[in-house]
């Protein structure tokens, strides 16, 4: 494994886990190969405890190593979180951003052509994460289901 | 660089074939190019990202877009122990984000620069000087050679006199006068017998 994953500070992207009090984080690094001198992309996880319990699954968080483990599994802490998923804010401008464009000049773009009501008022809305468990369903990981039980799992897929 | 090795491999082209050189730009996996980034992080620096966009048309990340794809196997190649992390397609302008050892995050806004310029700044601002770097090559080379002695600087032999074949040491056995640099240079070479 490499060497960089014992670095005190690592960045990651959380990824869906059952975990109650904690987050899993995957972490991407680059392997060099020897004969073919080039890297390949390699990724660890790691269970971090969130102590602000404000990230949810797709977040690219910072996670620090800590000294002194209180459980053997939970061997981070996330420090910061980089980029929320879905609200990205861009740092330079701090503005909220969607791929290469701003929400804002989205938003002019639609009251020019005379849009009469916006798709979707991200300023009213209430925060992402309302609809865990009845409509979204990345939280946690997902399987295929080979038997119907009675209360059926949403999580679960049929084959 | 660039240019030289590509001119060095225009010629050996002539000659021999060269194999296993495939994919695009196979320059890029060569040890002499990966050694020859001038960036090497300072030690405070532990992770390193890049944002940019991959779409042609946007001309103001070309800079971070030639970086990721000609620099940063170089910067990996030096930096074994930092971690690079590309995001692509997040947000409209490119940039480098550097995240040091005390939580501190160093932001370097690379819209429209070239990927010349955004490696010439970061190593002024976040990359080991000249001089330190050619110290520790120094520093290193010395510590890895195996013909240097002294067992109190941790190699393996205290003096030549050890190995097989050599004089024996002056302690056990004294050198003849007339291999001395003292007796030599003290004139007695010219003194009558």
């Amino acid at each position: 494994m490499a060497s960089l994953l014992k670095n005190s500070i690592l960045l990651g992207q959380v990824i869906p886990s059952t975990l109650k009090n904690a987050v899993k984080v995957q972490v991407p690094y680059f392997v060099f190969d020897d004969r073919l001198k080039a890297y390949f992309k390699k990724t660890e996880d790691f269970v971090a405890e969130d102590l602000s319990k404000s990230c949810k699954t797709g977040d690219v968080v910072v996670i620090h190593k800590l000294e002194h483990k209180v459980k053997k599994e939970i061997t981070h802490s996330v420090f910061e979180r980089v980029y929320k998923f879905g609200d990205i804010k861009d740092p330079i401008s701090g503005k909220t951003v969607v791929s290469n464009q701003y929400r804002e000049t989205l938003d002019e773009i639609d009251r020019l052509y005379g849009a009469t009501h916006k798709n979707f008022d991200y300023e009213s809305a209430p925060e992402r994460g309302r609809l865990e468990g009845t409509k979204d369903f990345t939280d946690k990981p997902i399987y295929r289901k080979w038997h119907e039980f009675e209360k059926d799992d949403p999580y679960g897929i049929n084959n | 660089l660039l240019d030289s090795l590509l001119q060095e491999i225009h010629r050996r082209k002539r000659r021999r074939k060269m194999s296993f050189m495939k994919g695009i730009s196979p320059i890029r996996r060569t040890t002499n190019y990966l050694n020859a980034s001038p960036l090497v992080l300072k030690r405070r620096v532990k992770i390193l990202t890049v944002n940019f966009n991959e779409n042609e048309e946007e001309e103001h990340h070309k800079g971070a877009r030639d970086f990721v794809f000609w620099n940063l196997p170089q910067v990996q190649y030096k930096n074994p122990n930092v971690q690079i992390v590309t995001f692509r397609n997040l947000t409209p302008s490119p940039f480098i984000t550097c995240f040091l050892e005390d939580n501190s995050k160093i932001l370097f806004d690379v819209d429209s620069q070239s990927n010349k310029e955004i490696m010439d700044r970061l190593v002024k601002t976040v990359g080991k000087s000249k001089e330190l770097l050619e110290e520790e090559a120094l520093a290193s080379e010395a510590k890895s050679n195996p013909a240097n002695f002294c067992r109190r600087l941790g190699f393996d032999r205290h003096c030549i006199c050890e190995m097989p074949g050599q004089v024996p040491c002056p302690i056990m056995v004294p050198v003849p006068k007339h291999w001395r640099g003292k007796w030599w240079n003290q004139g007695h070479r010219y003194e009558e017998e």
